[in-house]
């Protein structure tokens, strides 16, 4: 990992209790430094959607609270701050896993609703365009009619024009097919280099996730078990077992694979 | 005579039904204060026509007075139950509405008035329809509302973020759209038509403090029409106003107050959500 000094998201022992009663995620810690992409790779309820989510505000809407620990983005903690102050004040932006355009306006107006674009609109909506020419043309449809990747696209479209610093992207490759996912990635790490920013990635897809990522961490059962350079993580027999699909020499099936019990490497 | 004043009738309905609308659209709040707005917007309509002769002015006057109320009443009472249940906002709207009735009776002792509209001649359409020009300022005035909210959720930034609001609250926050403030100004306009609608009813009609009961026949047509759909509340009010104009007519006038609640019930019946509604997701469970 890179020095402090960059540090841009700071999150420490978080912990997540939904309904008063069950603990979804717990001890949660890692550091997001400028211009990284940092990936949690994971498997179903691991605890994935509910860190994004509290690291974006919404935790209030889902009836779940952070019980302990802080999210700090440029040492500034945003535990109790409102979803659209942190996307105002703090420049981190949500792309989230389900509902992610708003499907009864058009293209052009879910990129126009984003409040922070002020009088140089139309450039910057323009300038979103550039990086995703299919969706000037169909500018004009309503984003209900769109199919899952120009959905992906105009979703990471109106977050960038929030004008973020820390984009959270929720399972960028769900129900998608593998040329468009690779396509987006392809995307994504030129928005990337062109505005600066960082980008945290909650994958269930780990061989995808892992090719882009700088940095990653594997969660199970609400905890990072695991984290690492990508390289490494792909390297780690337990990863490459569960998460990659690459298998040993004996083969296993699905049965096995539960009852194979693990020896958690905690982290943090 | 008869379509005129049907036409009329759906008119006002429709206006009606549309504040409905457009509170819910974007609260998720039925207002059943809303007959009550329409009482008191109606008895200050006749106040300041007096004062103001002008009906233009005074018009204005009300609308801005009703805009300012939706506003005040969504940001004191409204705005600090957000992330409770709906119902209990809900029912603090009744309790508005009891409130502000005791107002119309104390401030205008609840008698019948009529507000003066000064221009009066008559207009023959082909097909031998005879409109009075209140007729006539009625329809121009419905038309107009319609149209300048269809431009406004169309082509405004702020019509933009309610209907972006109204599609996904939580998508519209993240977003920095500040959902407080654009449901504040929804509540603004809705109660500014009621508040138009008042000012019809009182030129076309007269205003009570039964005028409210009117406002029940038009939520029937929010709920016909589809209670987040303002195109739906056009349909509906036309079914409406012309099944109880009819009835009234050609059959017993002590049905026309049941029909809207008949038609309600067999529209229901097979479309749920109304006209036009939208069918609501069930939550993520």
């Amino acid at each position: 990992m890179k020095s402090d000094s960059n540090k841009l998201l700071e999150v420490t022992k978080l912990e997540v209790v939904y309904n008063h009663v069950s603990t979804a995620i717990q001890g949660v810690s890692f550091n997001i430094c400028e211009g990284q992409i940092f990936a949690i790779i994971g498997g179903n309820g691991a605890g994935k959607t509910t860190t994004l989510r509290a690291i974006s505000g919404f935790l209030n809407s889902d009836n779940a609270v952070i019980t302990d620990g802080e999210i700090k983005i440029r040492d500034r903690s945003i535990n109790m701050l409102k979803p659209q102050d942190i996307t105002r004040q703090t420049g981190i932006v949500l792309v989230p896993e389900r509902n992610k355009v708003f499907e009864t306006l058009t293209v052009q107006e879910n990129l126009a609703v984003p409040t922070s674009i002020g009088k140089r609109a139309k450039e910057t909506i323009q300038n979103i365009y550039t990086y995703f020419p299919s969706l000037y043309e169909r500018r004009k449809s309503l984003a209900g009619l769109l199919s899952g990747g120009e959905r992906q696209m105009l979703a990471i479209g109106q977050a960038m024009l929030c004008s973020p610093e820390l984009l959270l992207i929720d399972e960028l490759s769900l129900g998608l097919s593998p040329v468009m996912v690779e396509a987006l990635f392809e995307i994504l790490l030129k928005i990337k280099a062109d505005f600066g920013l960082s980008i945290l990635l909650v994958e269930q897809n780990a061989m995808e996730a892992l090719s882009i990522a700088e940095y990653a961490a594997v969660m199970e059962n609400g905890m990072i078990v695991l984290a690492g350079t990508p390289e490494k993580l792909m390297a780690h027999e337990d990863v490459k077992e569960f998460y990659l699909g690459i298998r040993g020499k004996e083969k296993k099936r699905y049965k096995d694979v539960k009852q194979y019990s693990r020896t958690r490497r905690w982290w943090g | 005579m008869l379509l005129a004043s049907i036409v009329v009738l759906a008119g006002i309905y429709a206006l009606l039904g549309s504040g409905f609308v457009i509170i819910y659209k974007a609260s998720r709040i039925l207002n059943f204060a809303h007959a009550e707005i329409v009482m008191l917007a109606g008895y200050l309509a006749v106040s300041l026509a007096v004062a103001i002769p002008f009906s233009a002015a005074s018009l204005l006057a009300v609308l801005c007075f009703c805009f300012v109320l939706g506003m005040s009443i969504y940001a004191i009472l409204i705005r600090p139950l957000a992330g409770y249940s709906v119902l209990s906002a809900i029912i603090l709207t009744v309790a508005v509405g009891v409130l502000l009735n005791a107002v119309g009776v104390f401030v205008w002792r609840g008698e019948m008035e009529v507000i003066p509209f000064g221009w009066r001649t008559y207009f023959s359409l082909p097909g031998n329809i005879r409109l009075s020009s209140i007729e006539f300022a009625t329809l121009g005035i419905v038309t107009l509302f319609y149209a300048c909210m269809g431009l406004f959720y169309r082509f405004t930034k702020i019509g933009q973020q309610m209907r972006a609001t109204a599609e996904n609250p939580l998508l519209a926050a993240q977003r920095g759209i500040s959902i407080y403030r654009i449901s504040g100004i929804a509540w603004g306009i809705g109660f500014a038509a009621a508040g138009l609608a008042a000012f019809l009813l009182g030129i076309n009609y007269a205003i009570s403090l039964q005028i409210g009961n009117i406002a029940v026949a038009a939520f029937v047509v929010a709920l016909i029409g589809g209670l987040d759909s303002l195109l739906g509340t056009i349909p509906a009010a036309f079914i409406i106003a012309a099944t109880e104009q009819l009835t009234i007519t050609y059959a017993n006038p002590r049905l026309g107050d049941a029909i809207p609640f008949i038609i309600m019930l067999m529209v229901l019946m097979f479309k749920p959500w109304g006209l036009l509604g939208t069918k609501e997701e069930l939550d993520r469970v």
